[in-house]
């Protein structure tokens, strides 16, 4: 289903797959999102809950050629506006520094690149490279994987991968950066995909 | 075979694209496991997208983004199994699902929304029914690349020779861990600059430098600072510091809000203590708020922490964005403004931040930075006694001292500050010694306050010659001022060249001041209920006693006898003897008593209370004469010198003249756009003057009922005033901490007295010698010679 597809296919609320799609798509970026304005796991849920009845509440007015940006950025505003409404009125019950620095972030101008815009791309781009890992992965041959999953994903020194994989640490390297320029392109088709 | 140069960036580029012959990909393979740079660049040329597997494109992967922070287990996983996420989404699609296919079993439904377990391999349990999910703590592996594994594991990596064992926290300059310090045993928090930062060589030298620094610093209310480092290869610098078991004050407000005033006051003064070790070093801490602020786990010992550090990530800040992030609820409006940051600024910080224990609200709350800027800049909050009357008004007071926005009015130092709270402690009951604090050293000793004592034996020697020749002179010595001033030999503002005589340390405002006969000593009428006698040529306290419950308002000498009469906010109007200060009589006027006025003769005495009420009273007999109402609360009354006439002013900004006998209206003045603070009658005639609200001083004249003048050239309300004997000129104490001496015949501003750091609230003449004594919220009495001006 391409995204062009799956956005017609969103504005019937009863588009059972569709909407899957969607949730699979974006619930996990949406709630890291929120987690990381400072929320607590409960409090993300809701927001993230209110989020998805939003947009299908509002999808049918998304008119998606006109909005620059597509349609993440249309999400992106349902968002913030959400999570503004949430600060306001934790606000109201006894502030703390981050309610304030989070307002004053969330009524930035939404074009403006600032440190939220930044945190939302980098959150897609998250969830675009958990998809492109799938890709990537079928697409490569397993040590070169092994490589890229050891250091890169689980984060454990080169050395280690070396010595587990029968490798030299050299290879570790060029094995794990030959994933990434993949994983990379595989992330940039994916988004032009989302684009189109 | 490897190579022994470093490849170039095409030789990188293709080595990734696999365009490289094998050979010599072997051989740069082999030289790449060597030599860490290149590993870098390889991952640079990888992530950028500049290897050729991708065309190059616009958007895509910021080259900047290392593909840890995209793939890695902490930063891109789904939501824990046990996150409230799953039933949110559940709920969601449920809410579709009842819409389409009622039937359907709400489990299928989430199946296929949860991840399926072949989707993401690490996450092992996923719930398949989001309502029954199991409680399973998720393992959340944070990433900590510069930790070498840890050879025990209960210890999730190493630093060095630190055993890590968990993340404490993190926040916008790095993440802080427990650690354990193999070497010397001990457990130790270990603050590791954020790597954005670290790549800053800039912040990373500050980061550094500062910690340093801070490690000087030796006092039990500051986090001990114990070594600053590096790690060898990567470029992760590190602080270890005294492990403190606790929370910080921002939890603990988060958890109760706001803190009982003696809590709040406790906290400060220890805040204050940490200060005052730093401010002697000339270290400025630059970020005091809730955050850096911790409260150790039994002992409940406050101990700050990050000293210095806020100067090195503004430098990545600001060079990054163009502007300082993070909140600025707590800075300084020289900091919001941008100047630098000093030990006063510490001190409005510590303002606010106490201003939020004690009132459960920020200070300067607004719903953007820039407007929380704003207000700090130009508004001053409510005092926190004003929002709730329990607070106690030294401590409130105090507060607001340190938000003063003139650095200069502020208390003069942390040491101070921590002196004074724990004056303000002690009246909540018996300090703990725990709780007491090492203070590095301030320039006066402080007295602290207490019950009826005798500071000094010495008797008052009264010398009860009326002096109305000593205010004569005085008004021939501002003449003579005016006269050099036109002659341009002598500045307009004569203010710091007048010498003054500090008499500093009492505990809290001093309301009023009041020579004694002599002009030797003034009285002082304290904001703690007590009273204190000074000396004024040695400086000294001859005596203190408590005089009143709750603020002392008032405090003026008797016009004949050895008597001195005090009123309070305990609706107390009270005659004490002024040798032996044998209380004589005492009337109860209900409410607050903020001004007496005896009658020239000396036989009566008039008071205004806050219900609106004025009373007149016999001395002699303690019989009451005579009693009227007005609107609102009096804040002011006087008497004229011919007896037969009283003036009152208060909250209804109406100027009122009455029959001293029957309280008669005789006049209304009308004219003051707000609360007026004082009335005067001039010596002879029959001027009257009044201040309050606004900037303007208002003569007006009883006979016609007409305002007979404006006098303007202050800068802020006006709280007190007084003429000088022959009535020729005013002096004027006013709220921007000057006290200015009006010539009234032309209106022109002669001087301005400067020196008090806030409001002054009352000044008097000395009916001998050419002095003025000056009393505010300082805490201080100047008195000020103007015998200069005679020659």
């Amino acid at each position: 289903m391409t995204r062009a597809t799956l956005l017609l296919r969103l504005r019937d609320a009863n588009d059972h797959e569709a909407w899957s799609d969607f949730l699979r798509d974006y619930g996990p970026m949406l709630y890291r999102f929120v987690r990381s304005r400072g929320l607590q796991d409960a409090d993300a849920a809701d927001i993230v809950q209110d989020v998805f009845r939003r947009v299908g509440s509002a999808i049918g007015r998304l008119e998606y050629d006109k909005q620059k940006g597509g349609f993440r950025s249309w999400l992106f505003t349902i968002t913030r506006n959400r999570l503004y409404t949430y600060f306001e009125k934790r606000k109201k019950a006894g502030p703390t520094g981050n309610d304030t620095a989070q307002l004053e972030l969330l009524s930035q101008a939404a074009d403006g690149r600032n440190e939220l815009s930044e945190q939302w791309e980098l959150e897609h781009l998250r969830s675009l490279a958990a998809i492109a890992m799938k890709t990537v992965e079928e697409n490569s041959d397993p040590k070169t994987w092994s490589a890229f999953r050891i250091t890169a994903v689980e984060g454990r020194s080169a050395a280690e991968a070396a010595e587990e994989l029968s490798m030299s640490t050299g290879a570790i390297y060029v094995a794990k950066s030959r994933v990434t320029a993949r994983l990379r392109a595989e992330i940039e088709r994916l988004e032009k995909e989302e684009e189109s | 075979m490897a190579i022994s140069a470093c490849p170039t960036k095409a030789q990188l580029k293709a080595l990734v694209s696999g365009s490289m012959s094998d050979a010599e990909a072997s051989g740069t393979t082999e030289h790449i496991g060597g030599c860490t740079d290149c590993q870098a660049a390889l991952e640079s040329v990888a992530i950028s997208g500049d290897s050729g597997v991708a065309e190059g494109g616009t958007g895509g992967v910021p080259s900047d983004v290392p593909i840890e922070d995209l793939v890695g287990q902490a930063v891109g996983s789904l939501p824990p199994t046990d996150s409230a996420y799953w039933k949110a989404v559940a709920a969601v699609s449920g809410q579709f699902q009842t819409q389409d296919t009622p039937n359907v079993d709400a489990n299928d439904t989430s199946e296929t929304l949860a991840p399926s377990s072949e989707s993401d391999a690490d996450q092992s349990s996923i719930p398949l029914d989001p309502d029954n999910t199991p409680t399973i703590e998720a393992a959340s592996p944070v990433a900590l690349p510069f930790l070498k594994k840890s050879d025990d594991p209960a210890y999730i990596g190493r630093l060095h020779h630190f055993e890590v064992s968990r993340v404490i926290g993190r926040g916008g300059m790095g993440i802080v861990l427990e650690a354990f310090d193999t070497h010397l045993q001990r457990n130790v928090a270990i603050k590791v600059l954020n790597p954005e930062y670290a790549k800053n060589d800039v912040a990373r030298q500050r980061f550094c430098r500062e910690g340093r620094a801070a490690a000087a610093i030796s006092h039990e209310h500051v986090v001990a600072m114990h070594q600053v480092a590096r790690e060898d290869e990567g470029e992760v610098a590190f602080l270890v510091m005294q492990y403190i078991d606790g929370v910080t004050l921002e939890k603990r407000l988060q958890e109760q809000k706001p803190l009982p005033p003696n809590e709040a006051a406790r906290i400060a003064m220890q805040i204050a203590a940490g200060l005052s070790a730093a401010h002697e070093r000339d270290m400025v801490h630059r970020d005091i708020k809730p955050a850096n602020i911790l409260i150790e786990r039994g002992t409940e010992r406050v101990k700050l922490t990050d000293f210095g550090l806020a100067r090195a990530t503004d430098d990545v800040r600001l060079t990054k964005t163009g502007m300082v992030t993070g909140t600025p609820l707590y800075m300084s409006p020289e900091q919001a403004t941008g100047a630098t940051a000093d030990e006063k600024s510490d001190l409005f910080s510590l303002g606010a931040v106490l201003y939020e224990m004690l009132t459960g609200v920020s200070a300067f709350e607004a719903p953007s930075i820039v407007g929380v800027m704003k207000r700090i800049m130009d508004e001053t909050p409510k005092s926190p006694a004003k929002l709730n009357p329990k607070i106690p008004l030294p401590l409130s007071e105090l507060t607001m001292a340190l938000m003063d926005k003139n650095p200069a009015r502020r208390p003069e130092s942390a040491a101070l500050v921590a002196e004074t709270l724990a004056e303000i402690i002690s009246g909540f009951g018996a300090v703990s010694p725990l709780h007491v604090p090492a203070v590095a050293k301030t320039a006066g000793k402080t007295r602290r306050s207490g019950s009826h004592r005798l500071v000094s034996r010495n008797t008052l020697r009264a010398t009860w010659a009326v002096g109305l020749i000593g205010v004569a002179s005085l008004c021939a010595a501002i003449f003579l001022a005016t006269r050099s001033d036109s002659d341009g030999a002598v500045q307009a503002d004569l203010g710091p060249s007048f010498p003054s005589t500090v008499l500093a340390g009492n505990p809290g405002t001093v309301w009023a001041v009041d020579f004694d006969p002599s002009g030797k000593k003034v009285a002082a009428a304290i904001e703690d209920g007590s009273v204190r006698l000074w000396d004024v040529a040695s400086q000294k306290v001859l005596r203190s006693f408590d005089a009143h419950r709750g603020i002392v308002w008032m405090i003026q000498y008797h016009p004949t006898e050895p008597i001195v009469a005090t009123s309070g906010n305990d609706g107390m109007v009270k005659l004490w003897d002024s040798n032996s200060l044998e209380l004589l009589q005492e009337w109860d006027a209900h409410s607050a008593v903020r001004k007496i006025a005896f009658s020239p003769d000396g036989r009566r005495i008039v008071a205004g209370d806050h219900d609106g009420v004025i009373h007149t009273w016999d001395i002699d007999s303690g019989r009451p004469l005579a009693s009227v109402t007005q609107p609102g609360s009096i804040y002011s009354v006087d008497w004229s010198p011919d007896g037969r006439l009283i003036a009152s002013v208060g909250s209804d900004k109406i100027v009122r003249i009455w029959d001293a006998e029957t309280l008669e209206t005789r006049q209304t003045l009308l004219g003051h756009e707000g609360p007026i603070y004082n009335v005067k009658f001039a010596p002879t005639g029959t001027q009257v003057a009044t201040v309050g609200w606004g900037k303007t001083i208002r003569i007006w004249d009883t006979a016609t009922g007409l305002e007979e003048r404006q006098l303007e050239g202050s800068s802020s309300d006006n709280w007190s005033v007084a003429f000088c004997g022959d009535g020729t000129h005013a002096v004027v104490a006013s709220q921007d901490g000057k006290c200015r001496i009006w010539d009234l015949a032309s209106g022109e501003l002669v001087t301005s007295l400067s020196g008090h750091e806030s409001a002054v609230h009352n000044v008097s003449l000395d009916p001998v010698a050419h002095q003025i004594a000056t009393s505010g919220r300082d805490g201080t009495i100047r008195v000020w010679d103007l015998s200069e001006l005679k020659e």
